[in-house]
């Protein structure tokens, strides 16, 4: 199909709006490809594009948006369309709200990374408190499980195989059943694209969440017995 | 076991979640655990809005969640409407993709071009007469 349409616009920007010399506007165009406009998630639709972001890439998937609200709601409700897609809407608004107020105490910090202390803050600042309990909660079990991963961390290496022989930061030596540390190898490819570049260690004492580090690995051996009294 | 997993494997897709989050320019890095917690919260509020609205859809005994629905809903809770209470499209407004509102009144054509479809129509017209 013809882009160009009736107004025939969407072809000639491209090759003369925005290469800011003379010069590399010849070789870009005797080279035939225009490496400032090459994202990999476009295709080679019109102009109107080049500027704007994808809809999809604005919003979370509309199907995971309704599988999530399913679980609430009762079996028999129906959304209407223009909500499903204005609720899309505002998860991104709100992932931007929390985000923007986040960042604002980062660079107020004079850091450059945004950590979990300063989204908590955000969700408090915000007015999110009731979140605040599930999402310690939840930070905690993540920085177990990526402490289980295999970040060595000063007190002790740990490693997952798959015969599940587990050794914890004391020293011990520990093995468990089939179902103990299933979480943690769900988590692991999962989690592994994550690791690089990224600041975060598993065993850091920089949780003001859990009381104090040694708490926090505390609470880790504890869990253990637990599993092993189940399995 | 399974709560265990479920509570630590969020259900949003994390990279997409980033990429909202960098669609502002001043965000430069985001640690791994921030962007984990921002996705998870975003999956609790997502809840919020769920359980709201239906309890407003119920009280007028409806079965589907309409936008005034979701607007009550969020009018009530004072954190949530100070953010999100200008992002709603008015009562009045279509929603970006609705095609029932697109229905109801075709965009005017630009000044200067006409509909694609006159064009076909006086072609079929020149047809018939000759």
């Amino acid at each position: 199909m013809e882009r160009g349409g009736f107004h025939g616009y969407h072809k000639l920007p491209l090759n003369t709006t925005t290469p800011s010399k003379p010069e590399k506007f010849l070789m870009a165009e005797s080279s035939m490809h225009l490496p400032e406009f090459n994202q990999p998630n476009k295709t080679s639709n019109g102009s109107e594009e080049e500027c704007t972001v994808r809809e999809q890439d604005r919003f979370m998937p509309i199907a995971n948006v309704i599988r999530i609200m399913r679980r609430i709601l009762p079996a028999h409700a129906k959304i209407s369309d223009d909500s499903k897609e204005t609720i899309q809407e505002c998860v991104s608004e709100y992932i931007s709200f929390i985000t923007g107020e986040a960042n604002e105490r980062c660079q107020r910090e004079q850091r450059k990374t945004i950590t979990a202390e300063d989204v908590l803050w955000a969700m408090s600042k915000l007015g999110f408190d009731d979140y605040i309990e599930p999402l310690t909660l939840y930070l905690h079990r993540y920085r177990e499980l990526e402490g289980e991963r295999g970040v060595s961390c000063g007190s002790g290496s740990v490693s997952m195989t798959n015969g599940l022989v587990v050794k914890r930061p004391n020293g011990s030596m520990a093995e468990y059943g089939p179902y103990g540390p299933v979480p943690g190898i769900h988590m692991t490819p999962y989690h592994y694209r994550h690791q690089n570049g990224f600041v975060f260690s598993g065993n850091e004492p920089s949780s003001k969440m859990s009381g104090s580090s040694s708490a926090a690995s505390g609470a880790r051996v504890e869990l253990y017995p637990t599993q092993q009294h189940k399995y | 076991m399974a709560e265990e997993a479920a509570t630590t494997r969020p259900e949003f897709p994390i990279g997409r979640v980033k990429k909202i989050m960098k669609l502002d320019k001043d965000i430069n890095k985001i640690n791994s655990e921030a962007l984990h917690l921002i996705t998870y919260s975003t999956e609790l509020f997502l809840r919020f809005l769920a359980e709201k609205s239906s309890v407003v859809t119920a009280e007028n005994k409806r079965k589907t969640i309409n936008l005034d629905h979701l607007r009550t809903a969020v009018k009530r809770h004072q954190p949530t409407s100070d953010f999100l209470l200008d992002s709603l499209p008015l009562p009045a407004q279509p929603v970006r993709n609705t095609k029932s509102v697109s229905d109801k009144k075709a965009p005017a054509p630009p000044v200067g071009t006409r509909r694609i479809d006159d064009f076909f129509n006086k072609g079929k017209a020149k047809v018939d007469s000759s």
